[in-house]
């Protein structure tokens, strides 16, 4: 995984804060490859709290955390737990990482 | 060529802004024009995006596009070349901190968010095909803040129009048309 443990953190923290308490936070994508250089940061939140899977939130939360790790590409895909997802859902969900 | 339309000297910051400025308004112009050909059919839901036709889906295409491309003329150049002109030093500055910067000395009023309007723009960047809600959720939002970007773009103008030109910059406002049909 290239993600810096202050990198992690953040975005731990950042979820918490607003996706709430129990939101599960999956790295997917190239980031996970140790071997490769640079791409965006491909994350997949699920959260318990309906009311906060909304893309005002989404921007929120996107904006806290480039103020704690930079100006850094970040896609960013967020659900209901329970949502049915599409293609990318799965891959994060078969292929990601749980950050804790 | 500089400010007095005279070439061969190196343009000033002045003449560097005001060219941002005149680009920058073509672009909001446009965007203003793609906003109200949008109007009639938004909002959108996940059911009304499937089963908008060609021509709308072009139109929402050029509105995205130019919704997209102010946002980073913004960001980029009018931002960058009015810092300049402010006499600023960029070289350890990120896009907030410029942001910050022109909220600080009145360019752009905090509560248009354009921070978000620039997450906002790569949130459309990034739009899943096989997700009709989120995409109408997107292009919903992306219809409002066009508004606010072009205010921001409109507020810019009067601040550097005031401070740098003695109110005779020259370049107008970019307005919204109300009807429904606008003219190009």
């Amino acid at each position: 995984m290239r993600l810096t443990q202050n990198e992690v953190a953040a975005i731990l923290a950042c979820a918490n804060r607003h996706f709430g308490e129990g939101a599960t936070v999956r790295l997917f994508g190239s980031r996970l490859n140790d071997r490769r250089r640079g791409g965006d940061i491909d994350l997949h939140v699920e959260t318990p709290h309906a009311h906060l899977a909304r893309l005002d939130v989404e921007l929120a939360f996107l904006q806290d955390l480039k103020d704690r790790i930079g100006d850094q590409k970040i896609d960013l895909v967020v659900r209901r737990v329970g949502e049915p997802g599409v293609t990318v859902d799965a891959v994060a969900r078969h292929d990601g990482l749980v950050l804790s | 060529m500089n400010a007095d339309g005279a070439h061969g000297s190196r343009p000033t910051e002045l003449d560097i802004l005001k060219g941002a400025l005149l680009s920058a308004h073509r672009i909001a112009s446009r965007l203003a024009w793609s906003s109200a050909r949008v109007r009639p059919f938004m909002p959108l839901n996940g059911v009304s995006i499937q089963s908008l036709d060609d021509e709308e889906v072009e139109r929402i295409d050029a509105f995205l596009q130019r919704f997209g491309a102010l946002t980073s003329f913004v960001q980029d150049q009018v931002t960058k070349a009015l810092l300049r002109a402010e006499e600023e030093d960029l070289s350890e500055k990120s896009r907030k901190d410029q942001r910050l910067l022109l909220e600080k000395v009145g360019a752009i009023k905090p509560e248009l968010e354009f921070g978000a309007i620039a997450e906002l723009r790569n949130k459309v960047a990034h739009m899943y095909p096989d997700e009709p809600e989120k995409q109408a959720e997107i292009l919903n939002a992306a219809h409002v803040r066009g508004t606010d970007l072009i205010q921001v773009f409109n507020d810019l103008l009067d601040y550097v129009d005031a401070k740098f030109f003695g109110s005779r910059l020259g370049i107008a406002h970019a307005v919204i048309p109300d009807s429904s049909h606008p003219q190009p």
